[in-house]
């Protein structure tokens, strides 16, 4: 007990913060880490805080695809085909254009490029980001890479902005 | 004409060095090389920069955890559904919250007819004819004896001995009529109800139609193994009834 106690105040608030800037939703990325500490407790991994991150990253992955389809739904019974989901009581907490842009920022990125900048955010080892998204550990860096130009794009507020390594050029 | 020998490396193994994904030969050849050359120095500098850009653009989305709320309901989820876990001294503490609240129960009074219901009781008729039960014309509603009727059986004070439904009983139309027979061993009594299944629950409930309501004494039902005689057969031809009028007078 007393090595998942060390391991809970290691890894929750991180996997909280990771599911919370996936999700937007502060009482669902409770949910979601406590379901994935409970199945941490059930399996009893290998190595436990990879595979925390992995399991809270699918749990998002299906959470958001349920909420997806859930606001798609809404808005059709709503006649409004184009509606963007109504923000939730966490949303609508957070002030300034900045979090709204950051947000949006993130929104635009696929899944893939999500996850893995998040879970990377989080100090998740290449390992199980390859794990997570299901490619070689080899391939992690490039689409890492990759991911970290989109976002940084979007949040330059374009499609066109320089690359990373245009202090180089 | 670079003015080195190696060659550049490509982007990935750069972002594998900032990232503290590089180690041994790898990374000390990595470290030579932006050494030498500024140009992937650059580079280099540039990725770290973009980390360091995000890391800065994600800050104000962070919540702070309720850490102490999480654990609590963590160790309960975790305990409740897989008992071989759960520390002998912690069963032990449990079996003994169970016991004394079977204890308390035991011992608390039980929550048993109210004198209005049995007063009304006592004024009903035992074993009148078949014919003195009124048509199903003349049924009536009387949701608030039925669910005194059905608590009486939630606390325990009442037995269900049986409850038939639904048949035409009476030949009259259709099949919704019911049998419901209790016992009441405090009172020595045992009531018998024929309903019409209003509310289609094919059970007795306080949407039905009482047609009527006779009682018997228990002991006299003891020499048929709890089933009342009159209940023997699901017939009401051959079921004597009373009409439950003193409930409604």
């Amino acid at each position: 007990m007393a090595t998942l106690r060390r391991l809970f105040d290691r890894c929750y608030p991180a996997l909280v913060r990771f599911l919370y800037r996936r999700l937007g939703d502060r009482d669902l990325a409770e949910d979601l880490a406590q379901e994935a500490f409970i199945r941490l407790v059930r399996e009893d991994p290998e190595r436990p805080e990879g595979w925390l991150f992995v399991v809270a990253a699918n749990l998002a992955r299906d959470a958001h695809r349920r909420d997806f389809r859930r606001a798609r739904r809404l808005a059709l019974l709503a006649g409004q085909q184009d509606t963007v989901a109504a923000p939730s009581g966490e949303q609508q907490l957070e002030q300034g254009e900045t979090v709204a842009s950051v947000r949006l920022a993130l929104e635009a990125l696929s899944e893939r490029d999500r996850t893995l900048l998040l879970l990377h955010e989080e100090g998740v080892p290449y390992r199980e980001l390859a794990r997570a998204i299901q490619v070689k550990e080899s391939s992690v860096a490039p689409l890492l890479n990759r991911a970290r130009q989109r976002l940084l794009r979007r949040l330059r507020g374009g499609n066109h902005a320089a690359p990373l390594d245009a202090a180089s050029a | 004409m670079p003015h080195h020998s190696t060659p550049h490396p490509p982007e990935s193994l750069l972002v594998a060095l900032a990232d503290g994904e590089s180690s041994g030969f790898g990374r000390a050849g990595l470290l030579l090389h932006l050494a030498v050359c500024r140009r992937c120095r650059g580079r280099f500098i540039a990725i770290r920069a973009g980390k360091r850009a995000i890391r800065e653009a994600l800050a104000p989305l962070t919540i702070p955890a309720r850490s102490a709320d999480a654990w609590a309901r963590l160790i309960l989820l975790h305990t409740a559904p897989n008992p071989g876990r759960i520390p002998a001294a912690m069963l032990g503490l449990a079996a003994g919250v169970l016991l004394l609240v079977a204890l308390a129960r035991a011992l608390a009074p039980r929550e048993g007819p109210t004198a209005e219901f049995l007063a009304a009781i006592e004024r009903l008729p035992t074993r009148p004819d078949l014919g003195d039960a009124p048509p199903a014309r003349e049924a009536r509603q009387d949701s608030r004896f039925i669910a005194q009727l059905l608590a009486l059986t939630h606390t325990g004070a009442a037995e269900v001995m049986r409850d038939d439904c639904c048949d035409d009983h009476d030949g009259e139309g259709p099949a919704d009529d019911g049998i419901f027979a209790a016992r009441l061993p405090e009172a020595r009594l045992a009531l018998h109800v024929m309903y019409d299944d209003a509310d289609g629950t094919r059970t007795l409930s306080p949407g039905d139609l009482v047609r009527s309501v006779s009682r018997s004494t228990v002991d006299a039902q003891a020499s048929t193994g709890g089933v009342p005689p009159l209940l023997a057969t699901s017939s009401l031809a051959h079921v004597t009834l009373l009409h439950a009028s003193v409930l409604n007078p």
